[in-house]
Parts: C-alpha cells; structure tokens; sequence
C-alpha cells in the first residue's frame, strides 16, 4: 500500500468516526503541518494552534473529502486557509504580487552562490521573505511539490505558483549579495 | 505546459526549481535539461537553487508530538460531548470560559512569578515531570496537590499548555512514577503528566 492510498484508507474511517484512524493520521502528518505553519507564521504557538485547528477541519470534514486531489494537498489547503486567518487576526496580509520582469534576472548568480555558503546568512534572508514567498519556497522544497499542486493548495494560477517562486529566489540572491558586500 | 512553452527559455526558466525538487514530468525535464546545455549561467543558478533546497530541508522544525495528540483526542471528545445549544447561547459560554481562563492564568502568573527559576517551557532545565492541568481546574486546587505531593512549578506553559514540575526531594525513579500515579488519579485537576 502506498502513502496515497494509505491516506485515503485513513481518511475514510475518519469519516466512519474512528479515532484510532485519527490518531494514525495525526501521527503521520502534524509534524509537516508544523513545520509548514512554522515557517510561514514564525511562531510556534500559533503553529501549534494551526495544527490542531487543521486536524480538527480534517476530523470534521473527512466525509466531503472527494479524493480529486491528494490527501497532504488538501491537508496543506486547510493549513494554508487556517494560516492566512491567523495572519488576518494579527492585522497582517500576504504579500501583494508584484510585477517583476523575468528577463531582468539574468544576472550572475555565482556572487550569491559564494555568499550562500554561509548557512546563517542563508537562513537570515530566508527568514527575511514575505509569508506568501517563505511559503511557496517551503512547500517547494522543504515538502518537494510540483507547481500544480502548489497553485491548488495556496488557490492561485499555477503561473502565479512559478513567478512567486521566481521572485523568492530573486529576493533571496540580492539579499545575499548584500549581506556579502556588507 | 504546453509545447510551445517547453520551446521558450522564459517559461523554461521559471520551471528550473521544480527541476531541483524533481517534481516536473518527462517532458518538462527533459525541455530543462536542453535548455541547461547551452545556458552556464542557468546551471550556476540550480547549484544555487539546490544549496537553498538543502538549507530548508535541514531546518529542525520540531513536532508537538504527544500532548499535541491529547490536545486533539481532547477538542474532539468535547465536540462530541457538546450539547446542542443556540450559536448565541454558545458564543456566550465560551466567552465565559475565556475569561475565566484569563483570570485563572492570572491568579497562576501570581504565584509563580515570584520564583526566580522562572521560564518558558522548552527554554532548558533539568528533568521533572510534564503536567497539562484541566481547564476547570482552580488555582487553589492546582496549589493543593502540588504541594500534597512536593512539587514545584518550574517552566511553562508552553504552546501546548505544559507546565514542567520538579519534585522538592531527589527520588528514585519508582518514587517518581508514584508521583505521576497521583497526579494522575487526580483526573479532575490534572488531565496528562508525565516524565520529562
């Protein structure tokens, strides 16, 4: 049995009421979920929060799951709507798109590359990203998602998915540059 | 991504950090690598882009683990045990219940504020014991069997509402999961502990 299928198993008897399949459910995913939430809010209470509140939205709306997507996507489709609430209650939006050129970035990227072996200063400008870009560039490479099932958990075009994955690695590189230069 | 896509660098530019990830199908990865030949400045950025995708992957993210568990099994019981009653006169309830937490919590910050070894859960400390307290709970009853069995608040809440605890006296470990028995057949103050 794969993981998918084994998600959908899960499902199912959280929608028959089975705690134990809850439990199983939990056991295998609150730890992305965290780390998900995490990386975006940058609080750890108020990931915790998202976790459970995610897990409670999965408890509760197993039985409308439709299987047309994977089970993580919608799972990390909960987490993203429970996140941007709790963005919205501190008074706090995601970050507008802005329109950059995408021929502009042919720029030599080895001065970033150099700098980019420094993990502090990697991590610094990582942290620096707006929530909207740290949580594309998580689910890009922290969880390995493709760009359609990215555009389906964040809601937007998957054009949208690959521009805002371009402009966190644009704003990343001129981050690092200029910690180098110092 | 349409064919004529896979023939324009632009879009096949956009594309190179789902080549990183090795999310792209066949035909996707197959236009990169073509593209990647001739572009030396392309194949700088995905050894960028691959420094990046280790960076976040190696980030520690921690879990909530157990007591997020009992946190989760507990919100589900209580949606099961929740009677029907209006979305008002349940508003008004839970409204209640907030304030009576806050100056539940309160009353707690005073008693424990005084205690120089003070600190949020997770900071460091030496090993005790790991308690959730009920929501219902009083303060004074908390005080009561903290002291019944020796023990003294040291660090928390943490996200998850644990409090650490040490125990006044070194005990053996037997003595200690005595401890955690009593603590435990107090359902009505306590509703997890465990060693830390």
């Amino acid at each position: 049995m794969t993981d998918h299928e084994s998600d959908n198993e899960l499902i199912a008897r959280i929608a028959d009421g089975n705690e134990g399949a809850m439990t199983s459910f939990y056991q295998a995913h609150e730890s992305r979920v965290y780390a998900f939430a995490l990386r975006k809010l940058n609080d750890p209470h108020a990931a915790a929060d998202i976790v459970i509140e995610t897990m409670m939205a999965v408890w509760n709306g197993a039985g409308s799951f439709k299987g047309q997507a994977k089970v993580t996507t919608w799972l990390f489709g909960i987490a993203h709507r429970k996140s941007i609430d709790a963005l919205r209650k501190r008074g706090r939006h995601m970050a507008e798109e802005l329109d950059f050129d995408i021929v502009d970035d042919s720029a030599d990227f080895t001065a970033a590359l150099e700098a980019s072996e420094n993990s502090d200063r990697l991590r610094q400008c990582l942290d620096g990203l707006s929530e909207a870009h740290k949580e594309v560039v998580h689910l890009a490479f922290f969880e390995d998602l493709s760009y359609p099932e990215i555009a389906t958990i964040v809601e937007c075009p998957e054009g949208t998915v690959k521009t805002r994955v371009f402009h966190a690695k644009k704003m990343l590189r001129q981050c690092l540059e200029r910690l180098k230069r110092g | 991504m349409t064919e004529r896509d896979l023939e324009n660098p632009e879009s096949l530019h956009l594309l190179l950090p789902f080549y990183v990830n090795g999310s792209l199908d066949d035909a996707e990865r197959h236009s990169v690598e073509t593209y990647l030949e001739n572009n030396p400045a392309a194949r700088t950025e995905v050894v960028f882009l691959q420094r990046l995708r280790d960076e976040v992957r190696q980030t520690d993210q921690g879990s909530l683990g157990a007591f997020g568990q009992k946190r989760l099994e507990k919100e589900i019981a209580q949606t099961r045990s929740r009677p029907a009653v209006t979305s008002t006169r349940w508003r008004a309830i839970a409204a209640a219940a907030a304030l009576l937490a806050v100056i539940q919590g309160g009353l707690l910050f005073n008693i424990w504020q005084s205690d120089d070894g003070y600190k949020m859960l997770g900071v460091g400390g030496s090993a005790g014991v790991e308690v959730i307290f009920n929501e219902t709970a009083t303060e004074a009853e908390i005080r009561s069997l903290l002291n019944e069995v020796g023990a003294t608040i040291r660090s928390g809440p943490g996200a998850l509402g644990v409090y650490r605890i040490e125990l006044e006296h070194s005990l053996e470990n037997a003595d200690i999961n005595k401890v955690i028995e009593k603590l435990r057949e107090n359902s009505a103050i306590v509703s997890e502990a465990n060693l830390d």
